[in-house]
């Protein structure tokens, strides 16, 4: 007995990694449709906002990740696309983080076809300039001194749809969908904050609890993840990637119970059994 | 896009996906180059973005109309580059005291104002969830409540663990054990949050994966999985009959 309590403890990791990669693999073959997705108030709190906008109004979203985190990130960031182009709201974008731009480029452009909307009189995309602090400080006083130029190379001020459009103060709503610094503290310290205006955001999940914290006081709502991405897929009705995910994450996340509860079971039993 | 770049992006994507991922078997060079190629791609496409769409807009195009107004700021940012020749290294000091003060100037007091006093009245806010001026007893606000005055609890007891001017000793002592099961429930709660961020993780890469195997994409992922696995079997026999270094 002991005998192979040893071995099962000493188990090659990389068999665990198989468990792993067979766990995740399992529901994306054949989807489980595991029940019990609740939308929380979190969630809700960024889909009121941009729900209660009349059309017309300006929202901004930056897209504050990269490619590492595009299976957390990119979904919530689609979502909250298509929700903003739904309700017909004027939507500025731009990125805090330089090698996520072509990922915002491909979001904006895949909601926008979706929706029939054109670039430069329902969206516009910045792009991206260095020195996070300055750039937020800046398109809050003038955005054109930050981005003379938007990512497309047009001057920014023969845009249409920025025609009256000076600063992010005249934002009805903005959103930050981030993977971590410069991101959600950054646009709520030197932006929210400090100049009054209603925001939410979006985190990967190891950044969930330290942002926790803001919610409801400094921003209005937090999706935090894949799991929120899916809350939020759910509310504006189009399920997609990240609902589909939640079968992947939920077996996964039992297999690592299965195993701490292996873990701390094998000392215990030989113990008892010597 | 057309059919060649998409089938072309997904062979480049599985590839690459396999590689990163055979570093859970054992180090080899395939992991290796992957890895270097995602740091070149990243400078590359950084360097590329950042001469482009803001040094060309903010510097070179202001300063070929006339606008002298760049010119400052560009000497401050070369500034930084005097550090590589040891007689001039000193005119860094310029640029680095600039930007400490500008930073220092914008962050101490918005620090103060958001991540400290606001974050106090999140805390508390609303200690006691109250109705048309009086106190709401539905299930839903008293379970808020609840759940403040557990945030208070928190908050009290381990600031209290952390409070070293006086001995832990009687009801300190108990107060900063009930701190250290609250700081115990959070670190489990970050590690549980990490989990489900890693698996989101997995999760994108083996989806990616699993679509790249159709007959669209000319099986990209078997095809590669099965030269990954040959090439694996293939270095770990020639390791083997390496001769040991001496």
């Amino acid at each position: 007995m002991n005998d192979f309590l040893d071995k099962l403890a000493n188990v090659d990791r990389r068999y665990l990694f198989l468990l792993v990669i067979a766990a995740i693999l399992f529901p994306i073959v054949r989807p489980l449709a595991l029940p019990g997705l609740k939308v929380t108030d979190s969630v809700k709190g960024v889909y009121d906002q941009i729900e209660a906008l009349p059309a017309g109004s300006y929202i901004g979203i930056s897209f504050d990740f990269d490619p590492a985190s595009k299976p957390e990130i990119y979904p919530m960031a689609l979502a909250v696309t298509r929700h903003a182009f739904r309700k017909n709201l004027k939507i500025v974008s731009m990125n805090l983080w330089i090698t996520g731009t072509g990922l915002a480029d491909e979001i904006l452009t895949l909601a926008a076809n979706e929706a029939g909307k054109k670039y430069g009189e329902d969206y516009v995309f910045l792009g991206w300039q260095p020195s996070p602090i300055a750039v937020i400080t800046g398109v809050f006083m003038d955005i054109y001194k930050v981005f003379p130029k938007d990512q497309k190379g047009n001057d920014a001020r023969s845009l249409p749809m920025l025609k009256d459009f000076r600063n992010f103060t005249q934002l009805g709503y903005f959103v930050t969908l981030g993977a971590g610094s410069p991101g959600l503290p950054h646009w709520v310290q030197f932006g929210a904050d400090k100049y009054k205006i209603k925001m939410g955001g979006g985190c990967t999940a190891v950044s969930e609890p330290g942002y926790r914290p803001y919610y409801p006081v400094q921003i209005t709502g937090l999706i935090p993840a894949m799991k929120g991405a899916a809350e939020y897929e759910s509310l504006i009705g189009m399920p997609d990637k990240a609902y589909a995910g939640l079968d992947a994450i939920s077996l996964g996340h039992f297999l690592i119970l299965i195993l701490l509860a292996l873990c701390n079971l094998i000392p215990f039993v030989k113990r008892f059994t010597k | 896009m057309s059919e060649f770049t998409i089938i072309l992006g997904a062979w480049v994507s599985a590839g690459l996906t396999l590689c990163i991922f055979s570093f859970l078997y054992e180090d080899n060079p395939l992991f290796k180059v992957a890895e270097h190629l995602y740091i070149g791609v990243t400078i590359g496409y950084s360097v590329t973005n950042l001469i482009f769409n803001s040094m060309g807009p903010n510097i070179y195009n202001p300063l070929k109309e006339g606008n002298l107004m760049p010119l400052l700021p560009t000497l401050l940012g070369l500034g930084f580059l005097t550090r590589f020749i040891p007689k001039i290294s000193w005119m860094s000091r310029i640029s680095f005291a600039f930007v400490m003060g500008y930073t220092s100037g914008l962050s101490i007091p918005t620090t103060i104002t958001s991540q400290f006093l606001k974050q106090l009245e999140g805390t508390v806010y609303p200690l006691l969830t109250r109705k048309e001026g009086l106190l709401d007893f539905s299930r839903a606000a008293i379970g808020h409540d609840i759940s403040v005055f557990i945030l208070v609890a928190a908050l009290l007891t381990v600031l209290i663990y952390f409070f070293f001017s006086v001995e832990h000793r009687g009801p300190i002592k108990a107060a900063s054990k009930v701190g250290i099961y609250f700081i115990m429930i959070y670190l489990g709660a970050a590690f549980g949050t990490t989990v489900m961020g890693r698996f989101s993780l997995l999760y994108g890469r083996l989806f990616d994966l699993y679509t790249y195997r159709a007959e669209r994409y000319y099986y990209a992922t078997p095809v590669l999985l099965v030269a990954l696995i040959f090439f694996l079997v293939v270095y770990t026999l020639k390791q083997k009959n390496k001769p040991a270094e001496s």
